[in-house]
């Protein structure tokens, strides 16, 4: 309850600190909220503003789902093998600086426009990420609690099954979270090179078009996008990590 | 010694571990019988290598050399028969008290009835925490969790690494007790590790002593009357005490 309450008072706060600039500035710069707000409203009846913000969605969760289902797995098990680690952690460490956004026009010559080369370039950005701190998380299981496992008899399955996976599951949902943000960022910046819908198409358009008030309206969609995705995750933290939110 | 009541033995186990261009000897000539129903406790100082000796006995890590036997079976690896309780409990925290107790039983697939678990969480005083978890817990409550997982197993041979080491002096107290009516009742045979002469005293009906420097058993101390009502305050008791304080004293 106190997280939706703060949730409420950041949102006035914002709101309030938004309309006091746009004072400052003037509608031209930066429209009140009430009118974006309004508009906001009225374009939600659209069927148009829809098919933006779904196309933006699908890729957003496509490609962070993409991520997870291949970084996590590889992360674990790479994490808990010293001599795949050895082999692994070098190519990784050569492939993580390269900035995987300067392989958009490549990507984009082989996937086109549409919805494949934008959850193919989300999940390659983020994949890093998770892998990361999936490996790591994995690699940071005490000693003790592995010797107890296999005093127990646990094979090498249940050993993933029951302890790795969720010795690493907090981890992992932090770095979900923080990959949100980065993967609306990456969105952004494909659509509004290459695409024939999604949020950012929506806000370049208006922007070109010198219509500010749109303009902010997509920026608020991509923005309760991101809020909505990293939600999506703190919500799924809370049902599989359990034990961390018990006093 | 009857050979054919002995449980376990450990014969002339070494450890070596490289340490740049030379070798530590960790471990070495480590002879060991224990008998069916019977404890030992290991004593030494803390890096004499008792840990060390008690995760090969648990078949955890390897020895340089030398050989164990379980029943007159050579083993290298874990047994579902040797069961190991670790100081910091090894219970993983995303688990509740009731899924850590029978988490043994469910990775070696052993059926278990709510009765079984109930009269084990009884015995063991720790009914109503089933849907806590292990930070919700005492140290005591954690440790009393540990054993009845443990327990659950039916193990034929307890290891048990400074399992009270982590506990205030009065439950520290609690849980010998208890150790040595569940050793009475259930006939258990078991090695506890221990750098406390009053708890190597109290629960080994031999006590072995480590080596501070050489990693080898430099005294064993009979000790058969530990198993005596209120042991803890007779005169053998101290006296028992006092001797192996001074054998530890020699051996440092």
């Amino acid at each position: 309850m106190t997280r939706y309450i703060s949730y409420i008072v950041t949102l006035v706060t914002v709101v309030l600190v938004w309309y006091a600039i746009s004072l400052q500035l003037g509608a031209l710069l930066l429209p009140d909220p009430v009118s974006v707000l309004s508009l906001l409203l009225v374009e939600a009846g659209s069927a148009r503003y829809w098919s933006h913000v779904g196309a933006s969605s699908w890729r957003i969760f496509a490609g962070m789902g993409l991520a997870f289902i291949v970084a996590v797995p590889f992360g674990l098990i790479v994490g808990s093998n010293p001599k795949i680690n050895k082999i692994v952690s070098p190519l990784i460490y050569m492939g993580y600086p390269v900035p995987k956004i300067v392989l958009l026009p490549i990507i984009l010559l082989l996937f086109g426009i549409g919805d494949a080369s934008k959850i193919i370039l989300i999940m390659l950005i983020i994949f890093f990420q998770v892998f990361i701190t999936s490996r790591d998380a994995a690699r940071n299981i005490p000693e003790e609690m592995i010797l107890s496992f296999r005093s127990l008899g646990g094979n090498k399955l249940q050993f993933y099954r029951h302890i790795v996976l969720p010795a690493s599951l907090p981890a992992v949902f932090t770095s979900m979270r923080l990959a949100a943000g980065t993967a609306v960022a990456v969105l952004f910046f494909v659509e509004s090179i290459a695409a024939t819908r999604g949020l950012g198409l929506y806000i370049i358009d208006a922007w070109g078009r010198a219509d500010y008030t749109s303009m902010y309206v997509g920026i608020v969609s991509m923005s309760i996008l991101g809020i909505l995705f990293y939600e999506f995750f703190e919500i799924l933290e809370r049902k599989a990590c359990k034990w961390k939110y018990t006093q | 010694m009857n050979s054919s009541k002995n449980l376990l033995r450990v014969e002339n186990i070494s450890k070596i571990y490289p340490n740049g261009n030379k070798e530590k000897v960790v471990l070495s000539g480590i002879n060991i019988d224990l008998a069916e129903g019977e404890s030992i406790a290991i004593a030494g100082q803390s890096g004499c290598g008792k840990t060390t000796l008690l995760l090969i006995m648990a078949g955890l890590i390897s020895p340089t050399s030398g050989n164990l036997s379980l029943n007159g079976k050579t083993y290298t690896e874990t047994s579902n028969d040797i069961a190991l309780v670790l100081q910091d409990y090894g219970l993983p925290p995303w688990k509740t008290v009731k899924e850590n107790i029978i988490f043994g039983a469910l990775l070696q697939k052993i059926p278990v009835s709510d009765d079984e678990i109930n009269n084990l969480k009884s015995q063991l005083k720790i009914d109503g925490l089933d849907h806590l978890y292990p930070h919700q817990l005492s140290g005591g409550q954690r440790q009393r969790v540990a054993i009845a997982r443990i327990l659950l197993l039916k193990p034929k041979l307890l290891l048990l690494d400074e399992p009270f080491g982590a506990l205030d002096a009065l439950t520290r107290e609690r849980l010998q007790k208890l150790l040595l009516n569940i050793f009475r009742k259930r006939n258990l045979s078991f090695i506890i590790v221990t750098h406390d002469v009053e708890e190597a005293s109290l629960l080994g009906k031999r006590i072995m002593v480590m080596d501070s420097n050489g990693g080898g058993i430099s005294a064993a101390i009979d000790n058969p009357g530990f198993l005596s009502e209120g042991y803890r305050d007779t005169p053998e008791f101290f006296e028992r005490v006092k001797q192996l304080r001074e054998v530890l004293k020699a051996s440092n």
